[in-house]
């Protein structure tokens, strides 16, 4: 029996650190346990010039699943990403005909998970004109804490953790991810009031560590 | 009325952003243009230092800075680009990722969700014009609902999309601009 392969495409800019890369290596893992041969490449990097797309391009062409991770970013995909995925989209004809699977996650700042439905739904189109299976999409709120620790240290990620192991399984095994797995990955780590409450804190002593706590509402561009 | 126009088109397919920019001149707007093809845009990296370092300056300086300078002073914002999958051209997000600026940090309810309040004052209309590869049709509903998200995180009082994968009229942008105008005066 041939060994399936799948390529897990980091989205941020902040390549291998941050929310897209925790959960993506932590899915990548996952794949690996399951027996998958998985590669993992970062959109922003690739993208930068023909070497890194050539090797991008022979990774998803390889690939019979990818799987996109990535920050919401203005309510759609970041720039690097849309830019690597239009790069794959016009190199189609270059692609070996075979059938091929997408799915991705996305997190989000907000902490409500369905203000990523868009990008999830751009995602799908991306399917549809590679002629992919979509295999769907995992949308997570309150996603700025999976950047702030290991994931199997955080201990609200628990649920979360065992629903993308569940996710991992079934894209393992050529299955869509049900939805209940979807909707569980919706929920809140910890309660709406709670996160924008120390979110909001945070970003005073952020700005108070750096001397601006009392311009942080400053316009510099009012009266030009 | 102060309009400003993004245009993400390429030089080849110029002539949508011709018509969107006769359309505001006929109507009396007062137009500047940023012409994203003849920018260097860099990609936002996601430091944050808009918000927590130099509050409402990008850390990096190239022409970037220029839409959150033009946006502060803007009644209306019209986007002029190629639809893909559903969202802007890569040329046209790589600016508005640069956008965040115009934001504050915190988190605020808005009509039952969560979104950022506005840095500067004046609220806006938005109004974006796409052009969809042949063929793509079910994407115009996608770009519909994302240029209406934007403008609800940017508190707009007016959205309004046309997404085609034919040539703009001029007569369809003066009627949409015409809207906009009548709902920011």
């Amino acid at each position: 029996m041939t060994t399936r392969r799948a390529l897990v495409l980091l989205g941020s800019p902040k390549g291998s650190k941050g929310s897209s890369a925790n959960i993506g290596n932590y899915l990548a893992e996952r794949l690996k346990e399951k027996g998958m041969d998985v590669d993992v490449l970062e959109a922003y990097r690739s993208s930068r010039d023909e070497e890194g797309q050539k090797k991008l391009l022979a990774s998803f062409d390889r690939a019979d699943l990818t799987l996109i991770c990535f920050p919401l970013y203005v309510d759609t995909l970041p720039a690097g990403l849309l830019e690597t995925l239009e790069m794959l989209y016009e190199r189609r004809g270059e692609l070996t005909p075979k059938r091929r699977m997408l799915a991705a996650e996305c997190q989000s700042g907000f902490p409500e998970a369905t203000q990523i439905d868009i990008a999830l739904q751009n995602c799908r189109h991306f399917a549809e004109r590679m002629g992919m299976e979509f295999a769907g999409g995992m949308a997570i709120g309150e996603g700025g804490m999976l950047g702030q620790f290991e994931l199997k240290e955080f201990k609200y990620a628990k649920n979360h953790l065992a629903l993308f192991d569940r996710a991992a399984e079934c894209l393992a095994n050529e299955e869509t991810i049900p939805d209940e797995v979807i909707a569980g990955l919706q929920r809140p780590f910890v309660p709406k009031w709670m996160y924008v409450y120390f979110t909001n804190r945070n970003w005073n002593e952020m700005a108070k560590g750096n001397g601006v706590r009392g311009r942080i509402k400053e316009k510099p561009h009012l009266g030009r | 009325m102060r309009t400003l126009i993004v245009d993400a088109m390429p030089v080849e397919r110029r002539a949508m952003t011709d018509a969107i920019e006769e359309a505001a001149t006929g109507l009396g707007m007062q137009v500047a243009v940023l012409r994203l093809r003849d920018m260097d845009v860099k990609k936002c990296i996601g430091c944050f230092s808009c918000w927590v370092k130099t509050p409402g300056v990008c850390a990096l300086n190239d022409d970037g800075r220029k839409l959150p300078e033009e946006w502060a002073r803007a009644d209306l914002v019209v986007y002029s680009t190629p639809v893909f999958l559903g969202s802007y051209s890569p040329r046209l997000k790589t600016q508005l990722d640069r956008l965040i600026p115009v934001l504050l940090p915190y988190f605020k309810k808005f009509d039952g969700e969560t979104h950022h309040p506005q840095r500067y004052p004046k609220k806006k209309a938005l109004v974006a014009f796409g052009l969809l590869k042949p063929g793509s049709e079910a994407e115009a509903g996608t770009f519909d609902q994302l240029v209406h998200r934007n403008a609800l995180n940017m508190q707009a009082r007016f959205c309004e999309t046309l997404a085609s994968d034919r040539e703009l009229e001029r007569s369809d942008a003066t009627t949409i601009l015409a809207r906009a105008k009548e709902a920011v005066s």
